[in-house]
């Protein structure tokens, strides 16, 4: 009897432990937040949207006397629930709906990202409170993932606007500081690396997604198993035939049971599996690829659903690697740097322009080279330094090179912050007309001169010796 | 969708979620949080976890023991909206639609108009918001639903969410007398009617056929001046 009370204290003690222990290793080690960012993204795209959608009919949802009436909406409200919307005069509706799409378009652009989503969140909640008759499922993941990019206040520290710009503050100091004895060319790079770190408080963000979005599935799955058109395997074909969702006339399925049977089970699988095998890391790309097909498929069928299907994929992306998802981009880590780019270290708009790179790199895409620190034969024989000096040059890994406008819009077309830009510029009249531009601006560039605002715009900081005291990057000495 | 080994060092890169990246350059908490942030984070994940959870469970069917349970975190939904049951399409059922026949003060002919519209103009989440409105008013129309709210007047299906469409109906058109409300279902149509008559006519089945509306049930005669 003693042997029993010993073995089984001991095996709550043990018990208590690794719970303790796995709790900690889940919730409370850094993590990479680049999924975080990316879903920051679709939160902020999809909310805005979704407004402009009400905004096409805003007094018949938002406004006092809409289609639900505000009072009788108001005193339906479940104990503690709030909104906004109720206290907007009919006068100011417009201006606050403007001001709302604003918060969600900072949201997405990551610009002051945690006042902007907690303020996305607000409007989320307050929306649905308000038109609580209009709802449905896009409405609930979207108050969901609001609110977990809200209070883990990590969504702008990738992929964002904030970050761009801290980085790009950072290069700019960098490049701003005067030729260093012993190291070899200027230094034009931020002090944060592409690639950001990673931290407890994204992989909080990414947890509860995480949780919410499996016990989702669970329940999704779960409560199907109640309706009998499930077990019959006739479920898909009324969605796909409901006359008011559809946009495809789907009836000719009719004479397809067996595929009708095969999408209903197969579904049905997929929710109920989701929930346990996205755990596991060999059955994870799986789940993923499935629920994005399964979200696709809704979206084909009901294209009203299109946002509440993007909103799950956007949710299933706190299962993906930070590190592949950069890398989709950015490349796999032997495939960088994919270029190289030669600039004049002696000029300051050059070493302006290559802190604004620098400062866009998703990770080291792009390795500068100051040419006047450098034998530009030995980066590659076709270079001579009166070209280099004659416009900026750039050598892709597969051995290209690229001079002039045609280099910028090689670096953009390699930086997703200036891929608009980059395709715009490579238009046939616009490229024309850039490269008019560039070899102006590059034969009148000023050079061996002081970097003043006159010049380029940058600020030497007051003590920029000790700024310099080895904590900048020179990327050209590192590789 | 492999991983693949980089050839600088260990990394990796996998598409689905890779062990912690610890680096040199790594933010500040990733050398970890002091143990009372982690005490209450936890404290606070363990009430929100629960909050989700009874939330999801607590909506019918479900039991006296997690209605009760679901009942403690009343405060969570309302401040954090987060009472969702998920129960996405458990069965699909027929669609609600909502018809208003607007009555003219001038004596000619009465205006419908149909929530969802058969057209709606603008992108398809336009249309799933008229759904969403359709169904809001066929469930608030319904006896259980109205069980209790013993304020409500008028018509046997009348709800005060009928009530305000309506009184927005009056005012959006004006020279409108009064509007009456009715509901309809559009039926999921039998896989073999469709194809008996997909033989019958040689043509596709049409989604809209009458066969598959419902006949309008009567909520309610809302005249605009007493809204």
């Amino acid at each position: 009897m003693r042997r029993l009370v010993i073995d089984a204290a001991q095996y709550l003690a043990d018990l208590v432990a690794a719970t303790r222990r796995g709790w900690t290793n889940f919730f409370f080690r850094p993590a990479d937040p680049t999924p975080l960012g990316l879903i920051r993204i679709a939160v902020g795209v999809l909310g805005f949207w979704s407004l402009f959608v009400l905004g096409l009919d805003l007094h018949a949802y938002l406004g006092h006397q809409g289609w639900a009436d505000a009072e009788r909406t108001y005193q339906g409200l479940q104990p503690f629930a709030w909104s906004f919307w109720f206290f907007v005069p009919e006068s100011m509706l417009r201006v606050v709906w403007f001001v709302c799409l604003g918060i969600f378009g900072l949201l997405a652009a990551g610009l002051f990202s945690r006042t902007a989503s907690i303020l996305a969140w607000v409007v989320i909640v307050s929306t649905v409170r308000r038109v609580p008759m209009a709802l449905f499922g896009f409405d609930q993941i979207l108050s969901t993932l609001a609110l977990y990019l809200a209070v883990s206040g990590a969504s702008g520290q990738a992929v964002s606007l904030d970050r761009f710009f801290r980085r790009w503050r950072q290069s700019r100091t960098a490049a701003a500081m005067p030729a260093r004895p012993g190291v070899a060319g200027r230094l034009v790079s931020p002090l944060e690396p592409g690639r950001p770190a990673a931290t407890v408080s994204a992989n909080l963000g990414l947890r509860l997604i995480q949780l919410h979005l499996a016990f989702i599935y669970g329940m999704a799955g779960l409560a199907k198993l109640q309706g009998p058109s499930w077990w019959t395997g006739t479920a898909i074909w009324g969605t796909m035939t409901a006359g008011e969702f559809v946009a495809i006339n789907f009836t000719s399925l009719a004479a397809w049971p067996i595929v009708l049977n095969l999408m209903t089970h197969t579904s049905l699988a997929l929710e109920i599996a989701y929930p346990v095998l996205v755990w596991f890391r060999r059955t994870r790309p799986l789940m993923i690829v499935g629920a994005i097909a399964l979200h696709l498929g809704i979206a084909v069928v009901c294209p009203g659903l299109t946002e509440f299907g993007l909103a799950m994929i956007a949710a299933n992306v706190a299962f993906m690697s930070g590190l592949w998802l950069r890398s989709l981009v950015a490349g796999r880590a032997e495939e960088q740097p994919a270029i190289r780019v030669l600039f004049d270290g002696a000029c300051p708009r050059c070493r302006a322009s290559m802190a604004l790179v620098t400062a866009a790199d998703p990770d080291r895409v792009v390795e500068p080279i100051d040419l006047t620190a450098v034998d530009v034969a030995t980066i590659d024989p076709r270079l001579s330094r009166e070209a280099c000096l004659e416009a900026m040059h750039v050598v892709s890994q597969s051995g290209r090179i690229t001079a002039g406008f045609d280099a910028v819009t090689a670096i953009g077309r390699r930086l997703p912050l200036f891929w608009i830009p980059a395709f715009l510029g490579s238009l046939p009249g616009i490229a024309a007309l850039g490269r008019l531009g560039y070899n102006r601006i590059a034969a009148t560039r000023p050079r061996d001169v002081p970097c003043t605002d006159d010049v380029c715009g940058l600020h030497p900081p007051a003590s920029a010796s000790s700024t310099a005291g080895g904590r900048a990057r020179d990327l050209t000495r590192q590789r | 969708m492999t991983r693949k080994s980089g050839s600088r060092g260990s990394e990796t890169i996998a598409p689905i979620e890779a062990p912690p990246i610890r680096r040199a350059d790594a933010g500040d908490d990733a050398a970890g949080w002091p143990g009372w942030a982690k005490t209450a984070v936890t404290v606070l994940l363990c009430v929100h976890v629960a909050a989700v959870v009874s939330g999801a469970l607590g909506v019918p069917p479900s039991s006296e023991l997690e209605r009760r349970v679901a009942d403690l975190f009343t405060w969570h939904h309302g401040l954090l909206d987060q009472g969702y049951a998920y129960r996405y399409y458990a069965e699909p059922p027929p669609t609600p639609v909502v018809l208003a026949a607007l009555h003219r003060a001038d004596g000619s002919p009465d205006v419908e108009i149909r929530i969802p519209e058969r057209e709606v103009a603008g992108p398809p989440m336009r249309a799933q918001r008229q759904l969403a409105l359709a169904n809001a008013l066929f469930a608030s129309a319904r006896p259980e639903h109205r069980h209790g709210e013993g304020e409500e007047e008028g018509g046997p299906a009348e709800s005060w969410l009928a009530r305000s469409y309506a009184s927005y109906l009056c005012r959006t058109h004006p020279g409108t007398s009064g509007v009456t409300l009715y509901l309809q279902q559009h039926l999921i149509p039998d896989p073999r009617q469709v194809l008996e008559k997909t033989r019958e006519t040689g043509l596709r089945f049409d989604l809209f056929d009458e066969s598959l509306l419902t006949t309008p049930r009567w909520i309610g005669d809302f005249p605009c001046d007493g809204l």
